[in-house]
């Protein structure tokens, strides 16, 4: 992937006139890789143009009035794809979607007019307040129906479809009525909304529950996939000294998880593939180099195809 | 709305704000029957660590006066009382320095907490709506006799911090690599603190008792010569045109009117 060192205007138009002889899968990025966009990156960015497919974003950290934020946000949207990416929508939670959360986010999604919205099968918010943490849900038909609930509730005040994440999860609850593939193929089918395949989550989860990764992708409704995401996890052990896998965002994606990647690609064909990287964030030629790997993943299937 | 659901989750919020407490029942035990505290305890963490990380960040000198392993504690004391009321987090430790003021192992340090007010106003200041400066010759066209009567708009982002330590001279020395270690002695006098962002820098310089008065009581949208007559009363010597032309300067005003 080449660096190259003016912005290009015709990016965006390009992006969205591609993707409209594909099936829209709720989202307009375009099947390249891209990165979350970092503060600590805004100069290298606007002074380098790196080649990328897009940028994405939590709306939580540009719901401000003004600042630096929305001056570096506002000039990189206007060259490139974005997606925003909620962790405070609280899907999975009993309670709806905090109606002035949603405003904030709506009034965010009016103002960049984002090519894809996500948010994740997961909750943060309870009575007593916000817990910035994506916290785990029993798979019920209780939870089922709240969460479709939920995601129509969004779709419909955004007016915009919903891509919804596959979780890390390090518990499980006795009671369960799905699997969590088919628990999201159902929120998928009945809201219409897509869903986003973190690789590196399925990883995480597959390994902490002892359940085969491989699988979990075969089983997966690859024709909802709108975008695929990959981070870097932290080993642990757990009380009987059993790999735990902790989903931190503060490294390379491990080779495992790169591997399933390849395998979910050839399958599916290229789709929009984002590195995430939230702690220790690294220089931009290290966060960089590992979209330039999943950039070569997605060429290397295009190629074969 | 699901009953069932919201009262599990009550159990679980509960379970991970009160380590002592045994994670709920209704989570799958590990083979043989074992408790997955560990695994719960990802969560607890996960929570803790990322509400005192945010304090970390958004209050750095503040914890470079006591050291990380200090301000560790004291941050986790903050967050287990103080769960951030939405998910935008630049929002979250507002109340830190009034913790900070009533937290008594602090009480050695007795700036401490109006440091940590400081840093929460250049947060404020650089989250804050954006104002577009104007210059000292949009007086030009007001009458001599007008310009006591005119309000100043200032910057949206502007805020001044009232001390009676020098708070500005501490902030500054902890800039430098150099000298981030506690000044040897400190400057006996007091200091206000100007905070402004006229653009995408937020700027901070000490300013005199007056001048503070002067600013604030603009910032209250008094008239000129209102703001003019408080500071003269603190302070008989109070430089009339070098604090106008210095407001401007530094791009505080947006807008002058009658």
């Amino acid at each position: 992937m080449k660096q190259t060192n003016m912005p290009n205007s015709d990016q965006v138009s390009d992006v969205i006139s591609n993707a409209s002889g594909e099936p829209f899968n709720g989202t307009r990025l375009p099947n390249k890789a891209g990165v979350g966009l970092k503060s600590a990156h805004y100069t290298d960015i606007l002074t380098g143009w790196p080649d990328l497919g897009f940028f994405e974003v939590h709306p939580e950290n540009y719901m401000s009035a003004g600042g630096p934020p929305h001056h570096y946000l506002t000039k990189i949207r206007e060259n490139y794809a974005l997606s925003l990416h909620g962790v405070g929508l609280s899907i999975g939670g009993a309670q709806p979607p905090n109606p002035e959360h949603l405003g904030r986010v709506k009034a965010l999604v009016d103002r960049y007019q984002p090519e894809s919205f996500s948010e994740h099968l997961a909750w943060s918010s309870h009575e007593m307040g916000y817990f910035n943490d994506l916290l785990p849900l029993p798979l019920t038909k209780e939870t089922l129906a709240s969460v479709i609930e939920h995601v129509d509730l969004i779709q419909t005040t955004l007016n915009q479809r919903l891509l919804l994440e596959n979780p890390s999860t390090y518990v499980t609850f006795k009671e369960s009525d799905f699997e969590e593939v088919d628990f999201l193929n159902q929120v998928a089918t009945r809201t219409g909304c897509g869903l986003l395949l973190d690789v590196n989550n399925v990883y995480v989860s597959c390994t902490n529950h002892e359940r085969d990764a491989q699988g979990y992708i075969n089983n997966f409704p690859m024709h909802h996939v709108g975008e695929i995401h990959l981070g870097g996890h932290a080993p642990d052990k757990d009380d009987l000294g059993n790999p735990l896998l902790i989903d931190a965002h503060d490294r390379k994606v491990e080779d495992a998880v790169w591997a399933l990647y390849e395998q979910t690609i050839l399958k599916t064909g290229s789709k929009p593939t984002l590195v995430e990287w939230d702690n220790d964030i690294p220089t931009w030629d290290v966060l960089y180099k590992e979209a330039e790997r999943a950039q070569s993943i997605l060429d290397r299937q295009r190629a074969a195809a | 709305m699901s009953d069932k659901w919201s009262n599990l989750q009550t159990e679980f919020s509960n379970a991970v704000r009160n380590p002592e407490m045994t994670p709920p029942k209704e989570l799958s035990p590990l083979k043989g029957g074992t408790l997955a505290t560990k695994r719960f305890n990802v969560y607890r963490n996960n929570v803790a660590l990322s509400l005192i990380n945010i304090l970390k960040d958004t209050f750095p000198v503040t914890g470079e006066l006591v050291g990380p392993d200090f301000f560790h504690t004291m941050a986790h004391h903050f967050c287990a009382q103080n769960l951030p009321v939405s998910p935008v987090m630049y929002l979250y430790g507002a109340d830190f320095p009034a913790f900070i003021k009533q937290y008594q192992p602090a009480s050695t340090v007795p700036y401490l907490s109006d440091i940590a007010a400081l840093e929460w106003a250049r947060n404020e200041a650089y989250y804050s709506a954006d104002g577009k400066p104007i210059t000292i010759e949009g007086l030009g066209s007001y009458q001599e006799d007008e310009i006591p009567n005119l309000i100043f708009t200032l910057q949206p982002s502007l805020k001044l911090i009232q001390s009676s330590w020098p708070v500005v001279t501490i902030w500054e020395a902890h800039q430098q690599a150099d000298t981030k270690e506690t000044l040897e002695s400190l400057p006996s006098q007091e200091e206000s603190a100007l905070i402004v962002r006229p653009h995408l820098d937020v700027n901070l310089r000490a300013i005199s008792a007056s001048t503070a008065c002067f600013i604030s009581y603009l910032q209250k949208r008094t008239t000129f010569g209102g703001a003019i007559e408080s500071a003269v009363q603190l302070d008989e010597n109070f430089d009339i045109p070098a604090n106008l032309a210095g407001l401007f300067s530094i791009g505080a005003v947006t807008a002058v009117g009658l």
